[in-house]
């Protein structure tokens, strides 16, 4: 193990990896503090440049860039009261009271200083949590890890928001789009409609380069506007002073710091519950634990803290399931497992035994990555800002070349820009009608993974081998997963019917 | 019973998972199985919310929940917690929309068959120095943009990663490879 941790160590540090991560954070926070484009759209545009790189790179230049999108997303949500990701959101509560206060530098600050902690306290849980999983997943054969995936794509209704047929159509879709082209099992071509361009199937990198990507194109063409951050800059931007008094507050509320940062890393272990979830949770904690909870929403720094400190922990945390089962936390890690695949890097079992030492090297790229990210921040984070007011016509046609570049590069295969212009409109009409994408991408990631172990399983042990041990106890997480939500929506119907007439 | 726009976007998801259906029937049933299970479960998921919507029970089950969050004092909660940041956007009517979903669409379309006409590197700097001068840009804005963007690419792919970009279909047929 201890092997594993020096050896990802050096080979994060080593040349070109290093050169790949210190290239990735400000492009991080570049996307980071543009309203509209957030983790999963820059991940989108990002994975195809990945094709070649060793999967040390890869994951640096990924990871590096993704894990500090929400740190930067901070700066426009204090000083513009526009978050720059959705989980910056939590930071206008405060954040942007206070810049009006003219505390901005000191909200900047805290909000940078508690990011990096976080971010370095979910890369810890990580670590730790790894030697307990390790033996778990080493248990697991075919009929497990079919479970595991079936159990992945119930997930679904956890990502689908309000509507649970939505987000399970959405994933049904992502299951055909990989049943495209050869199956494995019987060598058969499907759904390719004559066409030789579908008889390899759909990548999975075209798809989010349209779904996210040019549906972002389409959306901001659609909502107009010349800027995406849409506010008065007013005198906000003029304060940029008290940075180190925010920096020496974090410090001095450590225990909030630490427990928002593990919170936020438990809350991205659960798939489903994203950061969005993480910020206002801890943010929620925060009031809950504080003596001065009148203060909150006025400009209280805890306020900006809590949410910050916890999205960031939340990405180490969202890697625990995303590596060992291969079930994504989120749309962000869906997208991040479909790099895996192109890097050639199977999740699970293999991830604990031939690459350990990636595992670790993932650690320590959200290690550096965060600290990097805040150095750079803290002395630029006012100028940064402006980054926000950047013409949505100059981001058009660059998201438009980059993206159809990439799905292009991918297979070089010119169909593919037929295919992400194809998602583009989907990705834009699912959006427009309020459908979620990350289970279309849910179903396109597990799809394969829940076919090849189904088969396995039938072959292996037949029907019966749902009745293996581990798997049984998964089938009932499974059911309960299906039908909780069911069973407290109606009971908690009735217990509404009961208290009205007393109302 | 009137369509409105998204109730196109539910019929297109019964025809898709329609076709699908239809076409994994086509299939012995070890390639068939599971895509007539997914399509079969979905195309019934995509009828129910379809009349669903058409007989307008979505819109009264919305009603009833947002009602119960608020006997509950949820909704209250939430909207107290995220009214200081929500931010007041312009609201853009549907012709409008359309419009601009049209003009983007034939800009992409545009840009795609440029691609495979004139190849990678005639069409990224046509397309972004067009755009931004659709757009209202200044000329040297536009042509500078366009020029950084061609560089960029150029180096990064071509130079750095060794990958050569697509030529185009008039290039290479007239012109040779």
């Amino acid at each position: 193990m201890l092997d594993a941790i020096i050896s990802g160590l050096l080979s994060i540090l080593s040349w070109p990896n290093l050169g790949y991560m210190l290239l990735a954070i400000p492009i991080g926070l570049v996307f980071g503090m543009i309203p509209g484009i957030g983790g999963p759209t820059s991940l989108a545009l990002l994975i195809p440049f990945t094709f070649g790189m060793s999967p040390t790179a890869g994951f640096a230049f990924l990871l590096g860039m993704h894990s500090v999108v929400h740190t930067s997303g901070s700066i426009p949500a204090i000083l513009f009261n526009t978050p720059g990701t959705g989980p910056n959101a939590a930071t206008c509560i405060d954040g942007f009271p206070m810049a009006q206060k003219g505390e901005a530098g000191r909200a900047l600050g805290a909000a940078l200083t508690s990011s990096m902690v976080g971010g370095v306290v979910g890369a810890i849980c990580l670590g730790l949590v790894i030697p307990v999983v390790r033996p778990l997943v080493l248990l697991f054969g075919p009929a497990e890890f079919f479970m595991l995936s079936a159990l992945g794509l119930t997930f679904i209704s956890l990502m689908s928001g309000d509507s649970i047929s939505k987000g399970l159509m959405a994933g049904g879709m992502g299951l055909i789009i990989s049943y495209v082209g050869m199956d494995p099992q019987t060598g058969v071509i499907r759904f390719d409609y004559g066409l030789m361009y579908l008889y390899e199937g759909i990548s999975l990198v075209v798809v989010v380069v349209g779904l996210f990507a040019v549906a972002t194109v389409i959306e901001m063409a659609v909502e107009g506007g010349k800027t995406i951050a849409s506010v008065e800059i007013g005198t906000v931007l003029q304060e940029g002073g008290g940075v180190i008094q925010g920096m020496k507050d974090s410090f001095r509320r450590w225990t909030l710091v630490l427990r928002c940062s593990i919170l936020g890393a438990l809350i991205g272990m659960c798939p489903g519950l994203g950061g969005d979830a993480a910020a206002f949770f801890c943010y929620g904690h925060a009031v809950q634990t504080s003596k001065h909870k009148e203060l909150f929403g006025t400009g209280f720094l805890d306020g900006v803290i809590a949410p910050d400190s916890a999205h960031n922990a939340k990405e180490g945390g969202n890697l625990v399931p995303t590596l060992a089962f291969g079930i994504p936390g989120g749309a962000a890690m869906a997208i991040l497992l479909g790099a895996f695949l192109i890097l050639g890097v199977v999740p699970g079992v293999e991830m604990f035994t031939k690459h350990l030492s990636l595992v670790y090297s993932m650690i320590w790229v959200l290690v550096f990555a965060n600290i990097i990210a805040v150095v750079i921040c803290l002395p630029f984070a006012v100028k940064l800002a402006k980054v926000t007011f950047i013409r949505t016509s100059l981001i058009i046609p660059f998201i438009v070349v980059t993206g159809t570049l990439g799905a292009y590069l991918s297979t070089r295969n010119l169909g593919n820009i037929v295919v992400v212009l194809l998602a583009g409109w989907l990705g834009y009409a699912m959006k427009a009608c309020k459908f979620p994408r990350a289970p279309l991408l849910l179903g396109m990631v597990l799809a394969r993974i829940f076919e090849r172990n189904l088969v396995l399983s039938l072959d292996l042990y037949g029907p019966s081998f749902i009745f293996r041990p581990i798997a049984f106890i998964l089938l009932i997480i499974l059911l309960a997963t299906v039908f909780y939500p069911k069973i407290s929506k109606k009971m908690r119907r009735r217990q509404d019917k009961k208290a009205a007439p007393m109302l | 019973m009137k369509l409105k726009g998204t109730s196109y976007f539910d019929i297109f998801w019964v025809i898709f998972f329609g076709s699908i259906f239809v076409t994994a029937l086509t299939y012995d049933i070890e390639a068939g199985f599971l895509p007539l299970v997914v399509s079969g479960l979905c195309l019934l998921f995509s009828i129910i919310r379809l009349v669903t919507m058409l007989s307008g029970g979505e819109k009264k089950g919305k009603a009833e929940e947002a009602a119960a969050m608020t006997t509950q004092g949820k909704g209250e909660g939430v909207s107290k917690i995220l009214a200081p940041f929500k931010k007041k956007k312009e609201r853009v009517g549907p012709r409008t929309a359309w419009k601009r979903f049209f003009i983007i669409s034939s800009w992409l379309f545009g840009f795609a068959v440029g691609v495979y006409l004139f190849g990678h590197l005639i069409s990224i700097p046509l397309f972004t120095f067009l755009y931004l001068r659709a757009r209202k840009e200044n000329w040297v804005i536009s042509i500078l943009f366009a020029v950084m963007m061609t560089v960029g690419v150029y180096l990064v792919i071509v130079v750095g990663t060794k990958t050569p970009l697509y030529q185009g279909f008039l290039f290479s047929h007239f012109v040779g490879e």
